[in-house]
């Protein structure tokens, strides 16, 4: 019923406004107001605040459903009750954190943005440069942010700063940062190859002041932010790239049919007949693998293995499909009069967001070779 | 005021029906099954007869198999307030549906009951009519526009020629057109709580209602396929082709 309610939602509201989102790099803040209005922008948060408290595999679920109609909109839900700050909020924020924030989640009202990259410090969190210097009750922050989705529209960012000057891991914290705090500043918006409408921008910190209660991790304390993320890499990232493969093949199919080259439908051409064959047991398999994981993430029984593998698959699957569907779409594939070259623009980031594919490869072997992994 | 809403879980709209390969029906294992849009469009107008503050209680009835429930969870899930089903495995005829409905009726005694025109399956158009038969209380039918005020019921009905407005009284069975409204999304807070509401199971037997068939189905078989149409210069020839060819004008 989830299910049902939310792609009807989607594909009546989102879809249509999809392709101009992308080509006018304006992000559909309009669709977070129906999200919210229909009750789907507090999923994640707990019921106490406002929100439903849904789990894991819900909350893939309709991820999954929005990227089907239009990826940066799931991009912006990841602002929303249904994204990674609020989690970690509820997870980990003292009450007054909570209180603050939550609630106003949970209604759309408040769009959180997410910080973790910089520009010398990507999979390499540990690297992180940014730093908070406490002085009094309040941290002084300098440095700048890269990469950070939803920026341009985001109320309020949770950043991953330097809390402490012991080096490595062991010194990186998060604070809550609102926009409109002096000397802080987003930048101008980033081209990325897909993905136009998320707002996303660096930040920049000068002397910028926040109150220390805004710590919502204090430095060492990434292991709890990777334990949830955990999660996170179960519903955000690969869910959305689920969603736009399975978007890609629906209307790869849809257009296959109609289209005629020497007198029958391309559907006829055993050639095709394959590679859409191929298209649709490379999505299935994608979708088995993520469904299964965001089960055991809802049964608080996923493993970092399960996470990376789920995400490494749909990821690369994700690319594979919608590269193929513009390949039975000929030069209708390429043209941006058609959806395919963005769907095949959309997810080629999932695979470096997140986790790069590579340092999932990594955290995979890690596990096979502590023997955590029995084949 | 109470307003009871008939429910019927038929083949999803979006889906190709298949005739079942011995002909004696369509296919509905694993197909997927959905509210009759009619019916959507009841269950929308007595929740705004509710949110008027017209009526203040909501409920939908469904007759048939044990899957029903999950349509009727959906039911709850848009805003009605509890359910019932009429439980069996039977084929159901409008005519055994008219009389479980009637049955229903008698125990809850609403004032006003709203089913959709007719289902999307079978488009037998028969239930809401029969209804009215057998409880005896007024009907107007193909509503496209409901007002309720002192104890009447006023339709604007869709007829053949335009637009009938009637005025009736209550107790009134009203099926709904097409245009009477635009049914709401189910939202997610909704189908939380629509778990939690109540959803009682009658039987055809505990209703007295003999529901055997009256009607018996010889053959189902696909339509034939349409031939490929053919291409005319002018308006001439399109005249002389219809005259001529088709035998239309």
């Amino acid at each position: 019923m989830i299910r049902d309610s939310i792609r009807k939602i989607a594909q009546e509201h989102f879809k249509p406004g999809a392709a101009a989102a992308d080509r006018e790099y304006r992000p559909p803040v309009e669709n977070i107001k129906v999200l919210a209005d229909n009750g789907f922008a507090g999923v994640a948060i707990p019921e106490e605040y406002g929100g439903l408290g849904l789990g894991v595999f819900e909350l893939m679920l309709i991820m999954e459903e929005v990227s089907r109609a239009c990826a940066n909109t799931a991009m912006l839900m990841g602002g929303t009750g249904g994204g990674p700050t609020p989690r970690v909020i509820a997870a980990v924020g003292t009450d007054a954190l909570k209180k603050k924030f939550l609630p106003k989640m949970a209604k759309g009202e408040l769009f959180a943005a997410w910080s973790m990259s910089e520009p010398n410090a990507g999979s390499d969190v540990g690297n992180v440069q940014t730093k908070a210097i406490r002085d009094g009750n309040e941290y002084v922050i300098n440095g700048s942010k890269m990469w950070c989705s939803g920026a341009q529209l985001a109320d309020v960012f949770l950043v991953l700063v330097r809390l402490d000057p012991t080096p490595g891991m062991k010194g990186v914290g998060a604070i809550m940062i609102e926009r409109g705090t002096p000397g802080f500043e987003v930048g101008k918006h980033l081209d990325l190859i897909g993905l136009h409408a998320t707002g996303m921008a660096p930040l920049y910190f000068e002397d910028c002041r926040v109150p220390a209660e805004n710590v919502i991790i204090p430095a060492g304390g990434m292991r709890k932010l990777f334990e949830i993320l955990d999660d996170d890499r179960v519903v955000g990232n690969p869910s959305i790239c689920l969603g736009v493969a399975s978007a890609a093949l629906e209307d790869a199919l849809a257009y296959t049919r109609e289209r005629k080259q020497f007198g029958r439908a391309l559907t006829e051409f055993q050639g095709l007949q394959w590679k859409l064959a191929d298209m649709a047991i490379d999505l299935e398999a994608g979708r088995t693998l993520l469904y299964a994981a965001a089960r055991k993430a809802a049964a608080g029984q996923l493993t970092p293995m399960d996470a990376s593998v789920a995400k490494v698959y749909v990821n690369e699957m994700s690319q594979r499909v919608t590269n193929s569907a513009i390949q039975v779409c000929g030069a209708y594939g390429l043209s941006n009069e058609f959806p395919f070259e963005r769907y095949y623009r959309d997810v080629r980031g999932f695979a470096i967001g997140y986790g790069t594919t590579e340092i999932h490869r990594n955290s995979i072997a890690r596990e096979m070779i502590l023997g955590n992994y029995k084949p | 005021m109470k307003a009871l809403v008939s429910i019927k879980r038929v083949v999803d709209y979006n889906v190709k029906v298949r005739v079942k390969s011995d002909g004696t029906g369509v296919e509905t294992a694993n197909v997927k099954m959905s509210m009759n849009p009619f019916d959507e469009i009841a269950v929308e107008e007595a929740l705004r007869l509710r949110e008027a503050g017209t009526v203040t209680e909501v409920v939908a009835v469904s007759c048939g198999p044990l899957a029903c429930q999950e349509t009727l969870r959906t039911a709850l899930a848009l805003g009605a307030d509890r359910a019932i089903l009429v439980q069996t495995d039977e084929e159901l005829q409008p005519l055994a549906v008219s009389k479980l409905l009637k049955a229903v009726a008698d125990k809850e005694a609403p004032q006003i009951f709203i089913v959709g025109k007719q289902a999307i399956d079978d488009d037998s158009n028969q239930t809401g009519q029969m209804l009215a038969a057998l409880t005896g209380w007024s009907q107007a039918t193909f509503a496209s526009k409901l007002k309720i005020a002192d104890g009447k019921a006023e339709v604007t009905r869709e007829v053949d020629g335009g637009l009938a407005t009637i005025r009736i009284s209550l107790p009134a069975i009203i099926t709904t057109d097409l245009r009477l409204n635009e049914p709401r999304y189910v939202t997610l807070p909704n189908i939380m709580k629509a778990k939690k509401k109540p959803l009682d199971t009658l039987t055809p037997e505990a209703l007295g209602v003999d529901v055997k068939p009256r009607l018996k189905t010889l053959k189902v078989v696909e339509p034939s396929k349409r031939k490929a149409g053919a291409k005319v210069a002018d308006a001439a020839a399109l005249v002389d082709k219809l005259r001529n060819e088709a035998k239309v004008i």
